[in-house]
């Protein structure tokens, strides 16, 4: 009797492990930030499910006519957006109606695009797939189109022990990578890690300290977004006519808010604002110093004018230039090919 | 003995498979010209018997959709005993709708989900009516939303006076909705907002079982 019951329990751990091969990735919080808001409980991060993740984020297979990728407008050189592109553009060269967001520490965003329309990272991912002036493809015909890949079968069904795609493991695998491009390995870390043989210039130093008194209430460290949505005081758009927030909430306290995007490596980022209006840091604090448009909605950060001397200015930039992390730009892992070590 | 247990086991497993089975069936009512599309999403179903007790479902979704009308014939694994009440959810709870990327009938592809700006539209008819001045006189509601203030689930209490054995069938009055909707002045309704709260705020009165 006893031996029996050893031998089950014996049988159900090397089962068990048999089948649980597949390790599970920690996901590491960085010290000192907050806790992530994305449930990795309901999608256990392995690595089979990131590079399946890597492999459909640079797969145009997701477009209705196998033209564009998630990469095509999120390059992880220039911080996973779309370099001198103020609005992106989408299959047949359709242009877009907004400028393409980071995709940097996702797993902390409490809402996604830049009106905060979605609020998981999962269903993120249908609307470039689905949006016509992006890929265009119906969410169902661009699971058709992986079930139609032995290649992919194979690969889903290396991580979910099913090889029949739905859209929620598509959802889920794209999750498994984006959730990872983390980025905490910047000099601006390094100083506050207080790590050997680094330190702010004195420049830096002082555009830290000018950033701490007229951006961080909006640009919160460490994440430097506080995740809110604020009108910065840009004028409208005529041809874009964008109210941002209020399409989403339906009030109009919120019209022409946008969400406050991270500034990390914000120096490869370019170009900027919610419309891309402007190409470089020196013309985004001149606008808050000397551009604002008073509107009902304005910030209350932004009601008093920002006063910065040309060196202050320069130094703000400098300190800004200190949140370029190019361990997270260049890593390796975050490229194009990493993936295709799965299927070797 | 040993074919003694092997019986009852058999008959233990049959009672739990035939133990108790209702069957609702969903009637809708409209003038079959005037409606295009039916969908929509019937949650968290729950019984209340005469003797007092009660059979719930949770975090159950079904996709009701006129083109399968199958799917408007619910069974659920209860007791078949007479019923005081039945209560379900027309449309997803908030928590259901920012749990991210669902399957089943929640998977985002049956055509219920607002991508650009998340949530399950709970409920969708779309039309014909001679008081809409619309191209083709359509109407097209989309209904839904779980954001305050305008949260468009609705929880649906209808009495039953009319049962037989384990079948109940609710009438859906669609008919009867489209005369309360000002069709002139609403319809075409794509967004949580005021004019799906009100829509929302019909559904109770259209659900019934005579």
């Amino acid at each position: 009797m006893i031996i029996g019951v050893i031998l089950i329990l014996f049988l159900y751990v090397f089962f068990s492990f048999v089948f649980t091969e597949q390790k599970n990735i920690h996901f590491h919080v960085p010290e000192g930030w907050p806790k992530p808001v994305y449930d990795f409980k309901q999608n256990r991060l392995t690595e089979k499910g990131f590079k399946l993740g890597s492999a459909l984020f640079f797969d145009p297979i997701l477009s209705r006519d196998n033209s564009i990728s998630c990469a095509s407008c999120h390059l992880s050189f220039t911080a996973f957006t779309h370099a001198d592109h103020k609005l992106s553009h989408g299959i047949n060269g359709r242009i877009g109606t907004r400028n393409s967001l980071t995709l940097i520490n996702l797993a902390w965003n409490t809402s996604f695009m830049w009106d905060g329309g979605v609020n998981n990272l999962e269903v993120q991912a249908i609307n470039p797939i689905t949006n016509p002036s992006e890929m265009n493809h119906g969410l169902s015909n661009a699971v058709d189109a992986l079930n139609a890949s032995p290649r992919y079968r194979k690969m889903f069904y290396s991580v979910f022990k099913d090889s029949i795609i739905t859209s929620q493991k598509l959802l889920k695998a794209l999750a498994q990578y984006t959730s990872q491009l983390v980025s905490y390995n910047s000099k601006y870390d390094s100083v506050m890690r207080k790590e050997k043989n680094v330190s702010f210039t004195q420049n830096e130093l002082n555009g830290y300290t000018l950033f701490k008194n007229h951006c961080a209430s909006c640009h919160t460290e460490p994440l430097f977004t506080n995740y809110g949505f604020e009108n910065n005081g840009l004028s409208m758009d005529t041809v874009l006519k964008d109210f941002g927030r209020m399409m989403i909430t339906q009030d109009s306290k919120d019209a022409f808010k946008f969400k406050i995007p991270t500034l990390r490596n914000i120096e490869f980022s370019a170009p900027y604002f919610h419309d891309g209006r402007v190409n470089t840091l020196k013309d985004v604090i001149n606008h808050y110093t000397s551009g604002i448009v008073v509107s009902a909605s304005l910030s209350k950060q932004l009601q008093q004018p920002i006063i910065l001397s040309e060196k202050n200015k320069k130094d703000l930039i400098l300190f800004l230039k200190t949140l370029t992390d190019k361990y997270a730009l260049y890593n390796q892992r975050f490229r194009y090919n990493y993936s295709e070590t799965l299927t070797k | 003995m040993k074919k003694m247990v092997c019986l009852s086991c058999i008959l233990f497993l049959l009672c739990i498979s035939t133990y108790g089975q209702m069957q609702i069936s969903f009637k809708p009512i409209f003038n079959k010209d005037s409606i295009s599309v039916l969908k929509f999403y019937v949650s968290n179903v729950q019984i209340l018997y005469r003797d007092g007790t009660k059979f719930k479902e949770n975090n159950s979704f079904r996709l009701l959709d006129i083109e399968y009308i199958e799917s408007f014939l619910i069974i659920l694994n209860a007791p078949s005993k007479a019923i005081e009440k039945i209560s379900f959810d027309v449309g997803i709870d908030s928590t259901t709708s920012v749990s991210g990327a669902l399957d089943g009938d929640l998977d985002p592809i049956k055509g219920m989900y607002w991508a650009w700006h998340s949530g399950y539209i709970n409920l969708k008819l779309e039309g014909k009516s001679k008081a809409c001045s619309t191209i083709s006189n359509e109407f097209h509601f989309h209904v839904g939303g779980y954001r305050s203030p305008f949260y468009a689930l609705r929880r649906i209490d209808v009495p039953i006076v009319n049962q037989m054995g384990s079948s109940v069938a609710i009438q859906m009055n669609i008919a009867l909705l489209l005369d309360k909707i000002n069709l002139k002045q609403i319809n075409n309704i794509m967004l949580p907002g005021k004019e799906a709260m009100q829509i929302a705020d019909y559904l109770p009165q259209i659900f019934s079982n005579k």
